[in-house]
């Protein structure tokens, strides 16, 4: 028996495509606005801030804290039963966008909100990295 | 638009009708079939006739059903007016209600929503609210997830506990068991709460409503016609809403706290302060829902939702009745259409064994997703 896939991000998202083929080269890379300096996640095609349409990817520093998390104590998706209980935590980037993610490498219980993290890279399939997290060291 | 010409609105409209199907798991009906049952309800509760409704306005469900094309056909009607509100959660729909008999557009409007998403297998494992595409990877599913973290954070802020947190569970277990209608009535002990299985820690099982089937619909019109109808009129005293999905981008927005917007809108539009609520009801798909607006409504302070809820405040006889029905956690889920209609039967006096004695103004706070807020208060 094979066991379920998790679900995948599309790398070629029309708006997210740097975003993932940043992670593949093991950077975190987000949208700034090149008008204001807004910096935005999830990727659109206009600035929030300022309705502009230009940008660039630039790279963050990969640091932040865990604003907050739940522990996953039911399996809502067959293709996690081995990673049960896993944490899935909002973080909060040091450059301001915040985004979900999990924290790998520490036992869930012993997440506190505003732990200091810091990304790390998970080549999950041999096109898809995805952002994860870890304690800052 | 401001509190000021929310007041206009004041007292204009009531609701006169009400429909409620029994709750729970109804495979042989589809969900638009079920709103019909709480049409027919709702009529014969409003003691009127089907033609005497010139106005409907629909909820989705699940399944892609709740269409207004889809059960306007099933009424036999031709309506003045006809929409589908697809974040219809009952607050929103009833304030489109309002809307369009003070626009002209209807004369007495049905709103309804009928839904069969346990019986037909919605497992809702997606996160509704996010982005499945860029959270599924995480293993981001359900609302529990964000809701675990909203409450994660207010205990790590404010110290709230998960033995405060059973006060929700408990009080509004103890209310359905005293409610016909609801799917759960057996009580549960603070004990037996703190025992239950996490679902995303630390929510529990008991933070969490369970799909059901079923149907609602309420009956609205001008207040001078509300006057010749066969039940009193309940007037809507005050209405508000907010979208605010920027705040997606505000460090604190699975905290919500532009839910305030709505509470200094509501209270001036409807001439009151919230000393003034005798039966509270709150949205609670999960028990943070009601932690967050406790405060955001300023029945208590920020972050003592946790405290507030203690010592029966929030119970029959206690001092802020509170989701009197059971809930969405005990009565039913519905997508938050049964609070309203429980509000209405306690401003008639028609709750029983749950009246709250003398009951005359009541509230419902909602939201849709993270990023949407509405309330209203009814009078009798």
């Amino acid at each position: 028996m094979t066991s379920p896939q998790k679900p995948l991000p599309d790398v070629n998202d029309r708006h997210r495509a740097p975003f993932w083929a940043a992670a593949r080269e093991h950077q975190l890379k987000m949208q700034k606005c090149t008008a204001c300096g807004y910096v935005r996640w999830p990727a659109t095609q206009h600035c929030p801030e300022c309705l502009d349409e230009n940008d660039n990817w630039v790279a963050l520093s990969g640091k932040g804290k865990v604003w907050s998390f739940g522990i996953y104590n039911h399996l809502f998706n067959a293709a996690f039963a081995d990673d049960m209980p896993y944490d899935v935590a909002l973080i909060q980037l040091d450059e301001g966008p915040q985004m979900y993610s999990n924290v790998v490498g520490i036992d869930p219980d012993l997440l506190v909100p505003d732990m200091r993290v810091e990304a790390v890279f998970e080549d999950v399939t041999p096109e898809v990295t995805l952002v994860k997290f870890r304690p800052a060291s | 638009m401001g509190a000021a010409e929310l007041a206009a609105l004041r007292d204009k409209f009531a609701i006169v009708g009400l429909g409620t199907t029994p709750q729970g798991s109804f495979p042989e009906k589809t969900g638009n079939e079920l709103a019909v049952d709480a049409f027919k309800l709702a009529l014969a509760d409003a003691g009127i006739t089907k033609d005497e409704v010139d106005g409907i306005i629909t909820c989705p469900s699940f399944g892609h059903q709740g269409l207004d094309s889809q059960i306007v056909p099933l009424l036999g009607l031709n309506p003045s007016y006809s929409a589908n509100l697809d974040y219809g959660t009952c607050n929103f729909s009833l304030h489109l209600a309002a809307m369009a008999i003070n626009a002209g557009f209807a004369n007495t409007v049905a709103i309804m929503y009928g839904t069969n998403q346990k019986s037909s297998g919605n497992r809702f494992n997606q996160a509704p609210a996010e982005d499945p595409a860029i959270t599924a990877p995480y293993g981001l599913f359900n609302i529990a997830g964000t809701a675990s973290m909203a409450l994660r954070r207010h205990m790590h802020e404010y110290g709230t506990t998960e033995e405060q947190m059973a006060a929700i569970a408990v009080t509004f277990r103890q209310h359905a068991s005293l409610n016909p209608l609801a799917v759960f009535k057996k009580t549960i002990t603070k004990e037996e709460y703190l025992e239950s299985r996490y679902i995303v820690k630390p929510l529990h099982v008991y933070d969490m409503c369970v799909i059901t089937d079923g149907g609602s619909c309420m009956i609205v019109t001008s207040a001078d016609r509300a006057r010749s109808m066969a039940k009193p009129p309940v007037y809507l005293m005050g209405m508000a809403e907010q979208f605010a999905p920027r705040e997606t981008q505000n460090d604190q927005f699975l905290m919500r706290p532009f839910i305030q917007k709505v509470a200094e809108k509501i209270y001036p539009a409807a001439g009151i302060t919230n000393a003034d609520i005798d039966a509270l009801y709150i949205q609670d798909p999960t028990s943070v829902w009601p932690l967050q607006m406790l405060e955001w409504y300023g029945f208590c302070g920020i972050g003592e939702g946790g405290s507030f809820i203690q010592d029966g405040r929030i119970g029959l006889g206690g001092e802020l009745p509170l989701n009197t029905n059971g809930g969405q956690l005990s009565e039913s889920y519905m997508w938050g259409w049964l609070h309203i209609p429980e509000a209405v039967r306690q401003l008639r006096g028609e709750a029983g064994p749950r009246q709250v004695p003398n009951a005359e103004i009541a509230q419902y706070c909602s939201t849709g997703g993270w990023t949407r807020a509405a309330s209203t208060i009814l009078r009798r």
